[in-house]
Protein backbone atom coordinates (compact mmCIF):
# COMPACT_ATOMS: atom_id res chain seq x y z
CA UNK A 1 0.00 0.00 0.00
CA UNK A 2 2.59 2.28 1.22
CA UNK A 3 4.45 0.94 -1.92
CA UNK A 4 1.61 2.15 -3.88
CA UNK A 5 2.05 5.59 -2.61
CA UNK A 6 5.47 6.00 -3.59
CA UNK A 7 4.53 4.75 -7.17
CA UNK A 8 2.61 7.00 -7.56
CA UNK A 9 4.41 10.40 -6.30
CA UNK A 10 7.56 8.63 -8.44
CA UNK A 11 5.06 8.46 -12.13
CA UNK A 12 4.04 11.77 -11.15
CA UNK A 13 7.17 13.41 -10.83
CA UNK A 14 6.50 13.77 -6.94
CA UNK A 15 3.30 16.72 -7.12
CA UNK A 16 2.64 16.12 -3.76
CA UNK A 17 5.82 17.38 -2.86
CA UNK A 18 5.80 21.03 -4.73
CA UNK A 19 8.33 23.24 -4.15
CA UNK A 20 10.90 20.36 -2.83
CA UNK A 21 14.58 21.54 -3.50
CA UNK A 22 17.95 18.75 -2.83
CA UNK A 23 20.85 19.89 -3.92
CA UNK A 24 24.30 17.88 -3.13
CA UNK A 25 27.49 16.76 -3.84
CA UNK A 26 28.12 12.72 -3.75
CA UNK A 27 31.54 11.61 -4.16
CA UNK A 28 31.83 8.63 -5.65
CA UNK A 29 35.15 6.44 -5.03
CA UNK A 30 36.81 5.10 -7.74
CA UNK A 31 36.70 1.23 -6.05
CA UNK A 32 32.65 2.00 -6.06
CA UNK A 33 32.98 2.85 -9.85
CA UNK A 34 35.21 0.05 -11.05
CA UNK A 35 33.32 -2.66 -8.99
CA UNK A 36 30.11 -1.05 -11.34
CA UNK A 37 31.83 -1.82 -13.98
CA UNK A 38 33.30 -5.33 -13.04
CA UNK A 39 30.11 -6.52 -12.49
CA UNK A 40 29.06 -5.35 -15.79
CA UNK A 41 31.59 -6.96 -17.60
CA UNK A 42 30.80 -9.96 -15.18
CA UNK A 43 27.56 -10.17 -17.59
CA UNK A 44 29.38 -9.87 -20.55
CA UNK A 45 31.27 -11.66 -23.29
CA UNK A 46 33.43 -10.33 -26.03
CA UNK A 47 37.02 -9.41 -26.55
CA UNK A 48 37.02 -7.06 -23.58
CA UNK A 49 38.19 -8.48 -20.29
CA UNK A 50 38.57 -5.84 -17.20
CA UNK A 51 38.66 -2.03 -17.37
CA UNK A 52 40.00 -0.40 -14.49
CA UNK A 53 39.49 3.54 -14.39
CA UNK A 54 42.44 5.24 -12.70
CA UNK A 55 40.40 8.89 -11.79
CA UNK A 56 42.39 12.30 -11.66
CA UNK A 57 42.13 15.99 -10.92
CA UNK A 58 40.26 18.21 -13.11
CA UNK A 59 37.97 15.94 -15.56
CA UNK A 60 41.04 13.58 -16.59
CA UNK A 61 41.23 9.75 -16.11
CA UNK A 62 42.59 6.87 -17.39
CA UNK A 63 41.20 3.86 -18.33
CA UNK A 64 42.93 0.71 -18.27
CA UNK A 65 41.29 -1.97 -20.38
CA UNK A 66 42.26 -5.46 -20.64
CA UNK A 67 41.51 -7.17 -23.84
CA UNK A 68 41.61 -10.43 -25.66
CA UNK A 69 41.70 -9.83 -29.11
CA UNK A 70 43.91 -10.57 -32.10
CA UNK A 71 46.58 -8.15 -33.28
CA UNK A 72 45.95 -5.59 -29.89
CA UNK A 73 47.92 -5.77 -27.22
CA UNK A 74 46.98 -7.19 -23.97
CA UNK A 75 46.37 -4.18 -22.04
CA UNK A 76 45.88 -0.69 -23.23
CA UNK A 77 45.60 2.54 -21.35
CA UNK A 78 42.95 5.04 -22.83
CA UNK A 79 43.26 8.87 -21.36
CA UNK A 80 40.12 10.09 -20.91
CA UNK A 81 38.27 13.60 -20.32
CA UNK A 82 34.78 13.54 -18.77
CA UNK A 83 32.96 16.75 -19.78
CA UNK A 84 31.32 18.38 -16.74
CA UNK A 85 27.83 19.10 -17.60
CA UNK A 86 25.23 16.14 -17.90
CA UNK A 87 22.02 18.02 -17.78
CA UNK A 88 21.68 19.40 -20.74
CA UNK A 89 17.72 20.41 -22.56
CA UNK A 90 15.85 18.50 -20.07
CA UNK A 91 18.40 15.03 -21.18
CA UNK A 92 21.00 13.80 -18.92
CA UNK A 93 24.06 12.99 -20.90
CA UNK A 94 27.50 11.99 -19.70
CA UNK A 95 29.70 12.52 -22.58
CA UNK A 96 33.23 11.43 -22.54
CA UNK A 97 35.89 12.74 -24.50
CA UNK A 98 38.94 9.65 -25.50
CA UNK A 99 42.33 11.05 -26.19
CA UNK A 100 42.39 9.95 -30.30
CA UNK A 101 43.97 6.66 -30.04
CA UNK A 102 46.28 5.40 -33.33
CA UNK A 103 45.85 2.90 -35.33
CA UNK A 104 44.13 -0.79 -34.55
CA UNK A 105 43.20 0.95 -31.15
CA UNK A 106 41.11 3.12 -32.48
CA UNK A 107 38.73 -0.37 -32.96
CA UNK A 108 38.31 -0.99 -29.58
CA UNK A 109 36.11 2.16 -28.98
CA UNK A 110 32.81 0.44 -30.62
CA UNK A 111 33.72 -2.30 -28.34
CA UNK A 112 33.82 0.25 -25.15
CA UNK A 113 30.90 1.82 -26.27
CA UNK A 114 28.93 -2.10 -26.76
CA UNK A 115 29.55 -2.72 -22.90
CA UNK A 116 26.68 -0.87 -21.74
CA UNK A 117 23.07 0.20 -23.13
CA UNK A 118 22.80 3.76 -23.69
CA UNK A 119 26.50 3.95 -24.77
CA UNK A 120 27.41 5.32 -28.18
CA UNK A 121 30.39 6.02 -29.75
CA UNK A 122 30.80 9.33 -32.16
CA UNK A 123 34.52 9.22 -33.24
CA UNK A 124 36.54 9.74 -29.86
CA UNK A 125 33.16 10.70 -28.03
CA UNK A 126 31.62 8.23 -26.20
CA UNK A 127 27.70 9.45 -24.95
CA UNK A 128 26.12 7.79 -22.06
CA UNK A 129 22.03 8.22 -22.08
CA UNK A 130 21.53 8.05 -18.04
CA UNK A 131 18.64 9.50 -18.43
CA UNK A 132 17.15 6.68 -20.69
CA UNK A 133 18.98 4.24 -18.46
CA UNK A 134 17.00 5.67 -14.91
CA UNK A 135 13.92 5.40 -16.98
CA UNK A 136 14.48 1.65 -18.25
CA UNK A 137 15.49 0.75 -14.43
CA UNK A 138 12.86 2.59 -12.63
CA UNK A 139 10.09 3.27 -14.85
CA UNK A 140 10.13 6.85 -14.31
CA UNK A 141 11.35 9.86 -16.13
CA UNK A 142 13.46 11.95 -13.70
CA UNK A 143 15.11 14.13 -15.99
CA UNK A 144 12.62 17.67 -16.08
CA UNK A 145 13.11 17.16 -12.61
CA UNK A 146 16.96 17.78 -12.32
CA UNK A 147 18.24 21.31 -12.69
CA UNK A 148 22.11 20.73 -12.91
CA UNK A 149 23.89 17.94 -12.90
CA UNK A 150 27.59 18.16 -13.14
CA UNK A 151 30.83 15.56 -12.90
CA UNK A 152 34.18 16.36 -11.83
CA UNK A 153 37.14 14.49 -10.76
CA UNK A 154 40.08 14.44 -8.29
CA UNK A 155 42.50 11.53 -7.63
CA UNK A 156 40.26 8.51 -6.67
CA UNK A 157 36.71 10.13 -6.51
CA UNK A 158 33.95 11.16 -9.31
CA UNK A 159 32.36 13.88 -7.74
CA UNK A 160 28.36 14.33 -8.71
CA UNK A 161 27.26 17.78 -8.01
CA UNK A 162 23.03 18.09 -8.29
CA UNK A 163 20.26 19.99 -7.49
CA UNK A 164 16.85 18.58 -8.25
CA UNK A 165 13.18 20.62 -7.92
CA UNK A 166 10.03 19.76 -8.40
CA UNK A 167 8.07 23.00 -9.77
CA UNK A 168 6.06 25.05 -8.00
CA UNK A 169 3.00 24.88 -10.87
CA UNK A 170 3.23 20.75 -10.43
CA UNK A 171 0.58 21.89 -7.42
CA UNK B 1 28.98 -4.33 -5.11
CA UNK B 2 26.67 -4.82 -2.34
CA UNK B 3 29.95 -5.46 -0.08
CA UNK B 4 31.42 -2.52 -1.03
CA UNK B 5 28.29 -0.51 -0.15
CA UNK B 6 28.24 -2.56 3.44
CA UNK B 7 31.64 -1.48 3.91
CA UNK B 8 31.32 2.05 3.43
CA UNK B 9 28.13 1.99 5.56
CA UNK B 10 30.38 0.24 8.38
CA UNK B 11 33.34 3.05 8.15
CA UNK B 12 30.41 5.44 9.24
CA UNK B 13 30.42 6.92 6.09
CA UNK B 14 34.17 7.85 6.66
CA UNK B 15 34.64 6.94 2.76
CA UNK B 16 31.93 9.45 2.20
CA UNK B 17 34.00 12.54 3.44
CA UNK B 18 33.38 15.54 1.39
CA UNK B 19 29.48 14.37 0.56
CA UNK B 20 26.88 17.33 1.11
CA UNK B 21 23.57 17.31 0.58
CA UNK B 22 20.67 19.79 2.08
CA UNK B 23 17.14 20.55 0.59
CA UNK B 24 13.88 21.18 1.45
CA UNK B 25 10.75 18.90 1.50
CA UNK B 26 6.98 20.38 1.97
CA UNK B 27 5.02 17.43 1.52
CA UNK B 28 1.05 18.24 1.79
CA UNK B 29 -1.14 17.14 4.54
CA UNK B 30 -3.73 15.03 2.57
CA UNK B 31 0.15 13.15 1.26
CA UNK B 32 0.84 12.70 5.15
CA UNK B 33 -3.14 11.43 6.51
CA UNK B 34 -3.07 9.13 2.94
CA UNK B 35 0.81 7.61 4.35
CA UNK B 36 -0.81 7.69 7.96
CA UNK B 37 -3.85 5.52 6.90
CA UNK B 38 -2.47 3.10 4.56
CA UNK B 39 0.16 2.71 7.40
CA UNK B 40 -2.51 1.73 10.00
CA UNK B 41 -4.24 -0.41 7.37
CA UNK B 42 -1.62 -2.60 6.62
CA UNK B 43 0.00 -1.94 10.20
CA UNK B 44 2.61 0.03 11.80
CA UNK B 45 3.92 -2.67 14.00
CA UNK B 46 4.45 -5.34 10.94
CA UNK B 47 7.87 -6.04 10.24
CA UNK B 48 9.92 -4.03 7.19
CA UNK B 49 11.12 -7.19 5.51
CA UNK B 50 14.76 -6.59 3.78
CA UNK B 51 16.00 -8.26 0.85
CA UNK B 52 17.28 -11.61 1.63
CA UNK B 53 20.97 -10.70 1.26
CA UNK B 54 20.54 -7.56 3.01
CA UNK B 55 21.73 -7.17 6.49
CA UNK B 56 19.86 -4.46 8.64
CA UNK B 57 22.74 -1.60 9.62
CA UNK B 58 23.41 -2.06 13.36
CA UNK B 59 22.72 0.56 15.70
CA UNK B 60 26.29 2.01 15.81
CA UNK B 61 26.57 2.56 12.34
CA UNK B 62 23.11 4.61 12.12
CA UNK B 63 24.47 6.72 15.42
CA UNK B 64 28.03 7.21 13.01
CA UNK B 65 25.47 7.87 9.86
CA UNK B 66 23.54 10.29 11.96
CA UNK B 67 26.59 12.76 13.53
CA UNK B 68 26.87 13.70 10.02
CA UNK B 69 23.33 15.17 9.90
CA UNK B 70 24.01 19.14 10.59
CA UNK B 71 20.80 20.16 10.61
CA UNK B 72 17.27 18.68 10.50
CA UNK B 73 14.26 20.97 11.12
CA UNK B 74 10.21 20.28 10.76
CA UNK B 75 7.72 23.72 10.36
CA UNK B 76 4.21 23.40 9.66
CA UNK B 77 1.67 25.83 7.66
CA UNK B 78 -1.18 26.16 5.88
CA UNK B 79 -2.00 22.49 5.43
CA UNK B 80 1.82 21.27 4.39
CA UNK B 81 5.00 20.27 6.55
CA UNK B 82 8.10 21.12 5.32
CA UNK B 83 11.67 19.00 6.27
CA UNK B 84 14.89 21.05 6.07
CA UNK B 85 17.88 19.45 5.95
CA UNK B 86 21.39 19.73 5.69
CA UNK B 87 24.05 16.12 5.90
CA UNK B 88 27.62 17.15 5.25
CA UNK B 89 30.65 14.33 5.30
CA UNK B 90 33.68 16.14 6.70
CA UNK B 91 35.99 12.93 7.92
Amino acid sequence: MLQKILERELASGFSSLPGTHIKGTLPVPGALLNQALKDVLAKKGGPVKGVMVALLEGNKAIAVIAIDQFLLPKTLELPFTIEPVVANNGKLVAVIELESPGGLVGALIPLLAGLMPGVTANGTTLSIDLGARVKEKSGHDFAPLIESLTLSTRRGFLDISFSLRVPEEKA
Amino acid sequence: MRELLEKILSGGGKELAGLEIEGVIPIRQELINETIAQGLKQGLTKEIELPKEAKAPEASQINALLAHVKRAEVTAEDGKLTIAFHVKVTS
